[in-house]
């Protein structure tokens, strides 16, 4: 499989994140507030996700008025399998496997 | 206040960001907009031009032009004040951000902010024309000495931006190999 050049501590920590859950839309605030990763890093690393085809987004509508509409992402199969690629290093250390509840 | 640094910011962000990906500075607007207070909207709008300046891939005319458009924009406003931190401030503002652009250029565009502002009182003083306000008489050799110090800070400025260039690269050539 092409694995992206990013595997960097915070994309390990974003398909974490996406993968914890992995047939929820994520938001790209929550993902910061989640991953401690603060925006100007998280979006290039969202572009290049969805530019590797491991990330699909999409408009959702706002759950209250007067809000914008929110783009929300979510792993494909590509990136799911990425993202337990990405965690099975540490299974021997006790971490949790990627997508388990 | 932080409002118009917010809406600044994001005008900065939406001009840098390649054409093709401003629907992600959108998104991002989108997600400023459930913050909770002027802070978290303010460091949204950072994370803004950050993306920003890490997908923008200047080409080689755009450059030139932003080069072009900073001399200018640095005469223009040294022909129209007497005050000397503004002049300085300006000719710092304008090394600093090409030098962060291009952090390999830092000499042309110290040469460039600082001799183009220096040529440009030069032709001035010589051929009498478009003389700034202030100047009545021709420059004497004190003066010309202290145009030709603009160098100084163009040069000072340059090497901030170049530094901040490289780190700016350093630190996303980490975050993109995990180091």
């Amino acid at each position: 499989m092409n694995r992206p050049a990013n595997a960097s501590v915070q994309t390990k920590a974003i398909l974490r994140a996406f993968a914890a859950n992995s047939t929820e839309w994520r938001y790209g605030r929550s993902l910061t507030q989640e991953t401690g990763v603060k925006s100007g890093t998280l979006y290039p690393l969202l572009i290049r996700l969805a530019d590797g085809g491991f990330l699909e987004s999409k408009w959702l509508e706002p759950e209250r008025p007067g809000v914008p509409p929110r783009h929300a992402y979510r792993l494909t199969t590509k990136g799911l399998a990425l993202a337990t690629e990405q965690a099975e290093p540490n299974l021997g250390s006790g971490a949790r496997p990627l997508g388990a509840t | 206040m932080i409002s118009l640094i917010t809406r600044i910011a994001l005008s900065f962000a939406h001009w840098m960001m390649p054409p093709s990906e401003r629907g992600w500075l959108v998104a991002m607007e989108a997600e400023m907009r459930h913050a909770t207070d002027d802070s978290e909207r303010l460091a949204w709008a950072v994370g803004c031009v950050s993306t920003a300046m890490v997908r923008h891939r200047p080409g080689e005319g755009a450059y030139v032009a932003m080069i072009v458009l900073h001399v200018a924009a640095l005469i223009i406003v040294d022909w129209n004040t007497v005050r000397t931190e503004v002049s300085v401030g300006m000719i710092v503002y304008c090394s600093v951000f090409l030098s962060v652009l291009r952090p390999s250029r830092l000499w042309l565009h110290a040469g460039w902010v600082g001799g183009g502002l220096f040529a440009a009182h030069a032709a001035s003083d010589l051929t009498g024309l478009a003389r700034p306000f202030y100047q009545t008489q021709d420059l004497t050799a004190t003066e010309w000495c202290i145009i030709a110090s603009v160098i100084i800070p163009a040069l000072w400025g340059s090497y901030a931006g170049e530094r901040i260039g490289r780190g700016l690269a350093v630190h996303h050539r980490r975050s993109a190999t995990g180091a």
